[in-house]
């Protein structure tokens, strides 16, 4: 439809002789069908960016002189405010200096004096000062218990093994659990006290090492000793004898006197007793308090009479109060150095502010600008195409027209025509 | 440290305090052995007592009547039989109450030393009875022995051993003159034995009551009855039968158990 009505509009054009052309000045001369297209109403919008973006310009510009006029006013602040500052600076620069060197004067000090065995009082131990590593637990692993167990299992069996005949004869349950009891404690406080022994090394340890072994040994070799030297009795009783009528009652070899002597017979029936002896060293030798090892006092170098510690201390007292005072005064300066300079602060402070403000606002111009410029690129881009058809309509009707093809030469319009014609920056 | 101490001195006690099971005696099983021993005629007697001079160790050693393990005892008990119908019983036990001591204490414990000393005793004292015309003048062996059972510890295993010629001589029954046949034992047994007796024997039995019994039979100093003898035994293990106990053995001394 829309291409019928280019159609007819170009047929009129030619018929009426509506040519668009070029005159000399180089004016462009629009025909009535171009002039039409260009008139539409949706490329009014042309004309309507473009006054928008006249003024956005113009504001751009309000603003960009508004900014630049900022510029003046910050330097003087900032040049004020370092005219304040240097009032002070110096001074503080100085007193800075002499505080470093009455610390570091105080800190040389009591360094020497501490070489020399002389603890500054009221002071924090020297980081200098060895750190007690931190005590290592000390766990007892899996492996030791085992350890520990085959052993009283190996020299139980062996035990029982050795003297069961005069054992077992002699002895009831009861005693050869104690007796085993006895043997178990030896064998655990051998290791218990082993391992204090590694740790802490007092004489009372080897000394009880050396006894529990002893009478570890002699739990396990007296009484094999004891068997081949004394041979156990035979106590079966002869039941036949015991019922007989004729001779007195019979007596058990219990009640009969042993042969054997007193000891053999003192130890037999009471091998536990090297696991007590043990056992009771152990509780004497833990319940005791503990000897004090001996301190090893520090080789110190001569210290200075009493007049030199005091002249020391008064040196010490006069750094301290130094540091403190400039310390003070240093507070001071610092402090009135931020006040003189706080009212310009906040000048420049607001400035920038307000700066920041205007900045803001120059970038949202930008963008619509930037938006506008574009819209119009497109209704341009829309206007080029809707003229190349209006052209391309008019040469075929030229060239099925031969008389008016030799007498009309159309010129055709550039983007800068379009621009001119719209009044486009 | 002192911690450790007293957790070691804890350790000991409850392992010690642990003993006890292995040593405690849950029950002790009793054994008990009564010798009915004839007092009613001196060279029976005597006859008797060199049985037991001779024999009883050996029979003792063989039998292990007298030999005790842990948690077990053993009670031997002397009566008399005599004219008497009473009971006139000795006792002395041993005994091992606790398990797991040692085999000297053990053996200290089963030794039937005081059983001897009380053998001994009683045989002096029945001697003495022999010589006792009231004692010697009958025997009352069924009543004697049926008292003596019922007065058995129930839950022991008792064995009944009786030393005699195993002539009953009362005003029941006499044997020298008569010894009763078989077939009239049902009607002889409440007349031999006290009917209250009898009852409470019986009782006793359903309670459990059961004895193994061994009858040393004696010849007996009247010829004539020894001709007999064989239907003594007779009599007696009918008679023994009839009271429902089974477990009886004869023999002429105590060297021939088997």
């Amino acid at each position: 439809m829309k291409d019928l009505q280019n159609y007819t509009t170009v047929l009129r054009d030619v018929g009426l002789d509506s040519t668009p052309e070029r005159d000399e000045s180089g004016l462009y001369h629009w025909s009535d069908g171009q002039l039409e297209i260009l008139t539409q109403k949706e490329f009014n919008d042309l004309r309507i960016n473009q006054g928008k973006i006249d003024r956005t310009n113009a504001s751009l510009k309000a603003l960009s002189e508004e900014i630049l006029a900022f510029e003046a006013p910050t330097q003087a602040l900032e040049q004020e405010g370092n005219g304040l500052l240097g009032g002070n600076e110096d001074e503080i620069r100085d007193q800075q200096a002499q505080l470093d060197q009455y610390k570091a004067s105080l800190a040389q000090l009591d360094k020497d004096m501490l070489l020399r065995g002389h603890i500054p009082p009221n002071e924090a131990p020297p980081p200098e000062a060895p750190v007690a590593p931190p005590k290592k637990r000390n766990r007892v692993t899996g492996r030791e218990i085992l350890g520990f167990l085959l052993i009283w299992v190996i020299g139980e069996v062996f035990m029982t093994y050795v003297q069961w005949q005069s054992l077992r004869d002699g002895r009831g349950i009861e005693d050869l659990i104690v007796r085993s009891i006895s043997l178990g404690v030896v064998l655990f406080l051998i290791h218990l006290v082993g391992r204090f022994f590694k740790r802490d090394r007092r004489p009372v340890h080897m000394v009880f090492l050396g006894f529990s072994f002893l009478m570890l040994f002699t739990m396990l070799l007296g009484p094999l000793l004891l068997n081949e030297a004394y041979p156990p009795i035979d106590g079966n009783a002869d039941v036949a004898a015991q019922w007989s009528l004729q001779e007195e009652p019979a007596t058990t070899p219990a009640e009969t006197v042993s042969p054997y002597p007193f000891w053999v017979n003192f130890y037999r029936k009471n091998d536990m007793l090297p696991g007590i002896f043990v056992f009771l060293f152990f509780v004497i030798m833990q319940t005791f308090p503990k000897s004090k090892p001996k301190e090893i006092e520090p080789v110190l170098p001569q210290l200075e009479p009493e007049s030199g510690k005091n002249q020391i201390e008064e040196r010490r007292q006069y750094y301290q109060q130094q540091i403190k005072q400039i310390e003070n005064q240093l507070k001071e300066l610092k402090e009135i150095q931020a006040n003189a300079i706080a009212p310009n602060t906040k000048q420049l402070h607001s400035i920038l502010d307000e700066l920041q403000a205007k900045q803001s606002e120059v970038m949202a111009l930008k963008r619509e600008k930037d938006h506008l410029l574009m819209e119009n690129d497109h209704l341009l881009r829309k206007l080029e195409m809707h003229l190349k058809r209006y052209q391309t309509e008019y040469l075929n009707v030229l060239k099925n027209d031969q008389v008016k093809a030799l007498v009309v030469q159309p010129v055709w319009p550039t983007m800068q025509d379009l621009k001119t014609y719209f009044n486009l920056s | 440290m002192r911690l450790l101490n007293l957790s070691i001195a804890i350790a000991f006690f409850i392992m010690l305090d642990g003993c006890n099971a292995l040593t405690e005696c849950e029950n002790v099983k009793p054994r008990e052995a009564i010798l009915l021993i004839d007092v009613t005629d001196k060279q029976l007697f005597d006859d008797i007592e060199a049985d037991l001079n001779a024999n009883l160790p050996t029979f003792m050693a063989k039998t292990g009547l007298g030999e005790i393990a842990p948690c077990e005892s053993f009670t031997l008990t002397l009566v008399p039989i005599s004219a008497r119908e009473g009971l006139q019983a000795a006792s002395e036990t041993i005994a091992i109450k606790r398990k797991g001591q040692s085999y000297q204490a053990e053996r200290q414990q089963a030794n039937p030393a005081p059983l001897v000393k009380l053998l001994k005793a009683q045989l002096a004292a029945f001697k003495a009875l022999t010589d006792d015309e009231t004692i010697t003048s009958g025997s009352s062996i069924a009543n004697v022995m049926v008292k003596a059972l019922t007065h058995a510890n129930l839950e022991a295993e008792t064995t009944l051993i009786i030393f005699s010629d195993m002539i009953e001589n009362n005003q029941y029954l006499n044997m020298y003159r008569n010894i009763p046949s078989a077939e009239n034992l049902a009607e002889v047994l409440p007349q031999l034995i006290d009917p209250l007796v009898l009852e409470e024997f019986q009782v006793r039995q359903r309670e459990g009551l059961d004895a193994n019994i061994i009858i040393v039979c004696k010849d007996s100093p009247n010829v004539k009855v020894n001709a007999r003898q064989r239907e003594v035994k007779s009599f007696w293990a009918g008679l023994l039968a009839e009271m429902r106990l089974r477990n009886v053995q004869f023999m002429d001394n105590l060297t021939n158990i088997n």
